[in-house]
């Protein structure tokens, strides 16, 4: 992810590793500081697939570089945006790993476990309300939108699991679409 | 801290087309002076009922409701009447403001009815319109203002009689999002600043993150709690969230 | 108090509300039409049995039906001997005791009142028999010469006509009956019996209306008051077939006729006040039903009963008195334009305030009884119901 991001702030002009760190921090409303040694393997990663070459490096040699993109790296940037993103959006995986061998070990009250998880849920929430239109950047203001409406989704389906739980749905089998 | 309302073993059963109907079964609630605590639930899991019962507007069939530990079926409808005229304030899904009367007046009446002096109404109303934001639209009529501000012109008639306790039936029910922040933070800082205690009834769980404690409600019962005390560190948490976005 | 309120309900449904004043202020102005001329009318009577303190009336009535109390029916009929030996009677003022013939001239507009207009005979020298206690407002009350006559006020208007329009004064002169009479005197204010009286010497009266030797009535002037009884048992006893009538006879008389009057104009006017009632209680009523969810949200949010009551009420007690501000003008504008005859008392009755606010607000008060109630029992959890 990084790799495009470092991409697209190239595309426009040569950059040194400093300034690519400043302006992409901004961009993010100056809420995230990002590691610069993330992003030094980042563009030593991008030089060896030569998607970027070194365009100057200061005098004194104490690796102060300046990067400027290639015409693969364009490409590939392009690529990357014509293409929608494929993968969904991460699932709440941990916890219905816990749902299920929490149900197998036989040990957790799957109630204690919806319980808590929504608490979590919702203290997240509460910290994602306390941002709207506090986050700086109209950009980032719709990642916490976007943010809250899939913590409102999960606090739903924990409803969902909570209510087929009490109907004892959960231990009937189904008749379910099996592989031939 | 001392309650300001509890609930012991509340019950309401409705008679729809012959059909009793329970609303509410059985519910234990203690809320604490100067707590926001909202009740979630989805359609007709009796949370509004629930409200109407702890706001004097209606009468359990069982179980008995305390306000400030006096027992609201000992009292009679005109002691009902002044608890809600002068200890309760209610913000209703609708609005509800009379078409007839200007915003200054929505305001204005029902101080009559906690008994203050005309002198002390007027100061109290404007100073309450300019808490909301409405100082300027005094003198318009309700169906000329925005859904939000008629929600706003209720806010501030809720707290007319400073009022111990605040009720709210889905206040944003009727709102978009943006408009329904601006009322939920106005109930947030109802209840931080003015110390009241606010009792907010939804069916948005974002609605109920603005509160201190989330009760969720379903089929009439208590089904789970969560209490969302604490600091919240903004920047931590847009970091922590970008954190997670960028990996 | 939501006193307010209710006026801003009265504004919030102008065409209704105006509609529903109209219709107040027509019964309220029917009412004191109706009022009025029962007023008037017992004025009248009342005026008249005063006039007849310590005098005592006979007659002798020809035909039945005639009522007592009519003291110038002109179908009495005596002899005037009968009326020589009447007037020789023990304990009179002869001077004050007269034989006389009443000849309507102008029908009357109502029965039992007297005639419009009434030609009247009375003995030369005696004419303190009928005028007596009255003023004259120009000229003289006696009668000096065969054609001479003193005119009531309402009689003085009836004969403008025939005085080319001009006001008939002392000096004027009247034809009556083919004869050209000479007016001497014009009575002051009087109750219509005698404001509406053309009154002659008794002989030229009898030669005009051609009654040669009889006259309708006696009346008699008792000296000592006390002795009216102590005449009229002695006058019993020695003629038969007469109507004697003291004043108290006249009272008894009379208050029998208004009390069955009065009876009859009281259920006219309670009928009245109830299509009034009915009105505004329809109305309020109404908007009681359309504002349920108000009146709701006014419980819910701490408004008691009373004061839900006061804006009902308020709002039903404004639209009655508003009726009524409306009535009082097209009233008086009936009583100076035309009218006056039959309602000379509806100004007396306007004068009497008090009574007609009490009329307006008891008939708002008794409209909003039953939507009152209504409002009062409406539920706080009214105040969620969609619309």
């Amino acid at each position: 992810m990084l790799k495009f991001a470092l991409l697209g702030l190239l595309a426009q002009d040569p950059k040194h590793g400093y300034d690519l760190k400043n302006e992409l921090e901004q961009a993010l409303g100056g809420h995230w500081e990002i590691n610069f040694g993330q992003i030094y393997t980042t563009l030593a990663r991008l030089e060896r697939d030569e998607l970027v070459r070194v365009a100057a490096e200061d005098r004194d040699g104490r690796g102060k570089k300046t990067y400027r993109i290639t015409a693969a790296g364009r490409k590939d940037l392009a690529a990357w945006f014509e293409e929608p993103v494929e993968k969904p959006r991460q699932l709440r995986d941990e916890f219905f790993i816990k749902w299920i061998v929490g149900k197998l070990a036989g040990q957790s009250d799957p109630m204690r476990i919806i319980d808590r998880q929504r608490q979590a849920y919702l203290t997240q929430l509460r910290d994602l309300t306390a941002l709207t239109g506090r986050a700086g950047d109209p950009n980032v203001e719709l990642m916490v939108e976007g943010a809250i409406l899939h913590l409102q989704a999960d606090l739903r389906w924990l409803d969902l699991c909570e209510e087929r739980l009490e109907r004892g749905e959960l231990e009937k089998p189904r008749a379910a679409i099996r592989k031939e | 801290m001392n309650m300001i309302v509890e609930t012991k073993n509340v019950t309401k059963t409705f008679g729809m087309n012959g059909i009793a109907v329970e609303a509410v079964r059985g519910i234990d609630l203690q809320v604490r002076e100067g707590e926001f605590v909202a009740i979630v639930g989805p359609s007709g899991s009796g949370k509004s009922s629930l409200l109407h019962l702890i706001g004097a507007m209606d009468h359990p069939t069982s179980g008995e409701v305390f306000f400030r530990e006096r027992p609201l079926s000992r009292m009679n409808d005109g002691a009902r009447t002044d608890l809600r005229a002068r200890e309760i304030g209610f913000i209703f899904q609708t609005f509800n403001l009379l078409p007839m009367l200007n915003v200054f007046e929505n305001v204005e009446v029902v101080m009559r009815f906690g008994g203050l002096a005309k002198r002390e109404r007027i100061q109290r109303t404007e100073s309450l319109l300019k808490t909301v934001g409405l100082a300027e639209r005094m003198r318009h009529l309700p169906n000329r203002l925005s859904g939000g501000e008629r929600q706003r012109v209720a806010v501030a008639r809720a707290l007319a009689n400073q009022p111990a306790l605040v009720l709210a039936d889905e206040p944003t029910g009727n709102l978009d999002s943006t408009t329904g922040t601006g009322i939920l933070e106005l109930l947030r800082e109802i209840c931080n600043s003015r110390k009241q205690t606010v009792i907010m009834v939804t069916h948005d769980f974002r609605a109920a993150s603005y509160a201190d404690r989330v009760l969720v409600l379903r089929d009439g019962r208590i089904r789970g709690e969560a209490g969302l005390k604490g600091v919240t560190d903004t920047h931590k948490t847009l970091n922590q969230l970008l954190e997670l976005e960028l990996e | 108090m939501l006193l307010d309120l209710a006026w801003k309900n009265i504004w919030r449904r102008k065409l209704r509300s105006l509609l529903t004043i109209l219709g107040v202020a027509s019964a309220v102005q029917l009412y004191l039409m109706v009022h009025g001329v029962m007023g008037t009318y017992t004025g009248e009577i009342n005026g008249q049995v005063n006039a007849f303190a310590g005098r005592i009336v006979i007659q002798q009535q020809v035909e039945s039906g005639g009522g007592k109390s009519d003291l110038t029916s002109s179908t009495s009929s005596l002899m005037e001997e009968t009326a020589e030996a009447l007037l020789a009677t023990g304990g009179i003022d002869r001077a004050a005791s007269s034989a006389l013939l009443f000849v309507p001239i102008a029908r009357a507009l109502m029965p039992y009142i007297p005639p419009a207009v009434v030609a009247v005979g009375l003995e030369p020298g005696h004419e303190a028999a009928y005028l007596g206690g009255l003023k004259a407002a120009s000229g003289r009350l006696t009668l000096e010469e065969p054609d001479e006559v003193i005119l009531g006020q309402g009689a003085a208007e009836y004969y403008r006509s025939e005085n080319n329009g001009d006001p008939v004064g002392i000096r004027s002169t009247i034809p009556v009956g083919g004869r050209t009479l000479k007016v001497v005197g014009i009575l002051g204010d009087a109750p219509q019996l005698f404001a509406n009286a053309v009154i002659m010497p008794l002989p030229t009266a009898q030669a005009i209306f051609d009654r040669p030797g009889t006259v309708t009535s006696v009346i008699l002037t008792v000296q000592n008051t006390g002795a009216v009884e102590t005449v009229k048992s002695s006058i019993q006893a020695g003629f038969s077939g007469l109507t004697v009538s003291t004043q108290d006879d006249m009272l008894r008389s009379a208050s029998s006729i208004l009390d069955a009057m009065n009876s009859f104009m009281s259920i006219i006017e309670t009928s009245i006040l109830t299509v009034a009632v009915i009105v505004v209680m329809i109305v309020v009523i109404v908007s009681v039903m359309e504002a349920r969810r108000e009146i709701g949200t006014l419980r819910a949010v701490g408004a008691a009963r009373w004061r839900i009551f006061t804006m009902v009420a308020g709002q039903s007690i404004v639209l009655s008195m508003m009726g009524t501000l409306v009535a009082l003008p097209i009233a008086l504008f009936f009583v100076q334009w035309g009218m006056s005859d039959y309602l000379s008392s509806v100004t007396g009755v306007l004068q009497v305030w008090w009574q007609i606010l009490v009329t307006a607000v008891g008939v708002g008060l008794a409209a909003s009884i039953l939507p009152a109630w209504q409002a009062v029992r409406v539920d706080p959890l009214e105040s969620l119901r969609y619309e």
